[in-house]
């Protein structure tokens, strides 16, 4: 027994020219996801097909959930386009509905092939009447109906109830690869959702600043990182040894600059680790005026030290958003585990909120962390989290 | 690499002796206590001989000593035993009252604050700088309505001892003065048991905990002495005198009972040792610039045990120390972990005695017991330089 997968693509159909391309990169996406999963897919004008042997269909569907590019999927019952058929399966989906106790519905259809003798008005009365007259007891209500049937006339006839929304967006990797500071807190692993979401792969980096930052600080970012692989299908995670840098920082910079320092260091490690695996750009969790370092003025001073665009999809969102999206995605459970870094040494009083741009970069060039940084990103520990470490994150 | 253990004040190296005597006994006389055949009885036997020796070891005579989970439980007990009057006193004009010292170990404080919740009004007493309770401070807030008063022996993160005596003569003196009923005393004792006397409490206090893993015998075992039976919060068979009903750890009871035998017959011999290696630890953090200690001590300084000593590496984490320790195998705790939900819990005692956060931020405990040598409180001051000068910012 195989189950069906009707897959409606989103900003993907807008692509007149790339659509191929885009295509391929979400066929690529799920291919990766479901592993030694037999299935077949299939491309259709407006409309993907995902079949899987029925014992998979639950992990498909999941795939299908958190994979970027998809606006929405359902399992369909696929038949001739014979409206005798076509009210057939529209008894069988209604079934399960109205076992789960359904009493009102309405039937929307889409007659994509005009050559179909009924238009979509008379499809669904066609298959409404017909319900109704298995199910006498079932009413119609176009407005706030239990549950919609759905009626697609194709190159073949489709009949669904339940739609699951997906994370639409773009598929991960079209816009080619960002890499991620991925801080154990609360706005970064969004961050990093939000790009998967726009078609970015992603490869995060963590700053490891032993002893100062504890083994379970890094175990929650490994946590993260699993999560966020539900939507990224995978991701590097850099564990760069911090610690030498923090402490030449904290010799030789002043009080008030050093966290911009450290800002800008952890920038220059982000540029050389994003060169070096052909990233096209660095994704922060900032959002504008949240803390001290998060002005504009400190922001252009740490973008300063790369030559990338520095992509801030939380720019614009309080915490509260940014909380409410990180419930949803379920990171913030993991966030909020109290394993903070032990940086207070290194938070000044009264940081700089309006820096002179030219004093502190050459502040920074002063404080000659070049062979530091280099040596950092050559020390650093790659650990890569595929889809199957991200199901094993709780879900 | 030898593992250097300093944190004998979380817990000490069980016994082998005593574990594997108590275990054999245990896996022969595994009856339970309650039974009345033959097993049953040599069980009993042992328990009852294991409370004997227990109270016999501290020097008690009167009262009676109530086998429990571990301190924790042993805390527990008293403070559980005025919820129903609790309830009676609700209806009443005022509120119940409650005085403990704002040093006082989680068990107490933690659980205070759920009766507070229930309607129990608690006076929190601060010690002074160095970390002491004044009796005075206790006198000025006893009234009518006050059914219990907590005050720890030995303080765990300062070594602190506590005038215990004073206090209640204060108490017992007030509540006369008062004309008043007097409130229950009840001490934590548990980091004062092998450290130092604690014949007296029995004179003093209603009730004190003990706890067996201070003194080298197994986890989950502990004690309460009670001068007088309590309302029992806990019901269920009737055990330990229906103030702590379940089977009774025969094991865990009879490993105590030879762990604190052990501890009372070398208490003279340990502190001796603990004082000279409390000298060493002094005179070595006092070269170490900038470094003090919490609060400021001298060897051999009646207030406080020798074995439990606070000190700050200032500019350096706490947490940051015991994690740079550990990775030379060294082991010392942390006052001030940096987890925002311990946080403030465990700065508690320090902010009490008004040490500054960033100081408080950075103390570390350092714990001696019966097995450290001089050589480990070497080796410890000697990494703690180090890592000090590379790791301060």
């Amino acid at each position: 027994m195989h189950d069906l997968f009707l897959i409606k693509p989103g900003e993907i159909e807008l692509k007149l020219g790339n659509r191929r391309e885009f295509t391929r990169r979400l066929k690529e996406q799920i291919t990766k996801r479901l592993k030694g999963i037999p299935f077949i897919f299939e491309e259709y004008p407006g409309r993907f097909f995902l079949t899987v042997e029925e014992k998979d269909s639950e992990l498909a569907l999941f795939v299908l959930q958190h994979c970027p590019g998809i606006n929405g999927v359902a399992k369909a019952i696929r038949i001739k386009k014979d409206i005798d058929e076509i009210c057939q399966a529209t008894v069988e989906c209604a079934k399960t509905e109205i076992s789960a106790g359904s009493h009102s519905f309405k039937i929307e259809a889409r007659r994509s092939d005009k050559s179909f003798p009924l238009d979509s008005y008379k499809i669904c009365v066609v298959a409404g009447n017909s319900l109704l007259s298995e199910y006498p007891k079932l009413s119609v209500d176009v407005h706030n109906p239990d549950f919609i049937i759905s009626i697609e006339i194709r190159e073949q006839a489709y009949v669904y109830s339940r739609t699951v929304a997906g994370p639409r967006g773009l598929p991960v990797g079209s816009q080619g690869k960002g890499v991620l500071l991925l801080s154990g807190g609360i706005d970064s692993p969004v961050a990093g959702y939000m790009m998967a979401c726009r078609g970015l792969a992603l490869e995060s980096i963590y700053f490891h600043s032993y002893p100062y930052t504890s083994p379970e600080a890094q175990q929650k970012v490994e946590r993260l990182a699993a999560r966020i692989s539900i939507w990224t299908g995978g991701m590097n995670l850099w564990i760069v040894p911090f610690t030498d840098i923090q402490l030449a920082i904290a010799k030789a910079s002043y009080e008030e600059a050093k966290t911009l320092m450290l800002r800008m260091a952890m920038m220059q490690v982000a540029d050389i680790i994003a060169h070096r695996i052909n990233a096209n750009s660095v994704v922060t969790g900032e959002s504008l005026g949240q803390v001290a370092s998060q002005t504009a003025e400190n922001m252009r001073l740490s973008q300063s030290k790369t030559s990338l665009p520095v992509l801030r999809p939380l720019i614009g969102i309080d915490k509260e958003g940014i909380i409410a999206i990180a419930r949803q995605i379920g990171t913030y459970d993991i966030s909020i585990l109290p394993y903070e870094d032990c940086c207070v040494l290194f938070s000044p009083k009264h940081p700089i909120l309006k820096p002179d741009f030219g004093e502190l970069r050459s502040h920074f060039e002063s404080l000659a962390l070049g062979n530091l940084i280099e040596s950092a990103v050559d020390n650093s520990e790659r650990k890569c989290f595929d889809f199957a470490d991200a199901l094993k994150s709780g879900i | 690499m030898k593992d250097i253990y300093l944190d004998w004040a979380a817990t000490a190296p069980p016994d082998p002796d005593i574990m594997r005597i108590a275990l054999e006994f245990s896996l022969k006389a595994y009856g339970n206590p309650s039974s009345k055949y033959w097993l049953g009885k040599e069980a009993r036997q042992a328990l009852e001989e294991s409370r004997l020796r227990v109270m016999r070891s501290m020097g008690v005579t009167k009262g009676s000593l109530i086998f429990t989970s571990g301190g924790t439980e042993a805390d527990h007990i008293p403070i559980f035993a005025i919820l129903e009057k609790l309830k009676r006193a609700s209806s009443a004009e005022k509120p119940m009252h409650a005085i403990i010292s704002s040093i006082e170990h989680s068990a107490i404080e933690e659980q205070m604050r759920i009766l507070e919740r229930l309607g129990l009004q608690v006076s929190r007493i601060d010690p002074d700088s160095k970390g002491h309770i004044e009796a005075e401070q206790i006198e000025s807030r006893i009234r009518k309505e006050t059914a219990l008063i907590c005050i720890m022996n030995v303080n765990n993160e300062t070594g602190a001892i506590q005038n215990i005596k004073a206090i209640a003569e204060s108490i017992k003196e007030t509540v006369l003065q008062k004309k008043i009923k007097k409130p229950w005393l009840h001490v934590d004792a548990v980091q004062a048991l092998g450290k130092l006397s604690i014949r007296d409490l029995e004179d003093y206090a209603d009730s004190f905990a003990i706890s067996a893993h201070k003194i080298r015998g197994p986890k989950g075992v502990g004690g309460l002495w009670i001068a007088r039976p309590l309302e029992a919060f806990i019901r269920g068979g009737g055990q330990e005198s229906g103030m702590r009903p379940g089977t009774e750890n025969l094991f865990g009871a009879l490993a105590f009972s030879l762990a604190a035998e052990k501890a009372a017959l070398s208490m003279q011999e340990n502190q001796e040792k603990a004082i000279a290696l409390e000298k060493r630890l002094l005179d070595g953090i006092s070269s170490i610039p900038n470094t003090l200690t919490l609060p400021e001590r001298i060897p051999q300084d009646k207030g406080f045990v020798p074995s439990i000593i606070s000190m700050a590496f200032p500019g350096l984490g706490g947490e940051t120390m015991v994690r740079a320790l550990s990775d030379c195998h060294i082991a010392v705790s942390t006052g001030s972990a940096c987890m925002s939900n311990i946080h403030l819990a465990e700065r508690r005692v320090l902010k009490a005695m008004l040490v500054p956060d960033d100081i408080a931020f950075s103390s570390i405990r350092v714990s001696t017991g019966p097995l450290t040598t001089p050589q480990d409180i070497d080796s410890f001051l000697e990494q703690a330089e180090v890592l000090y000068r590379r790791l301060k910012t």
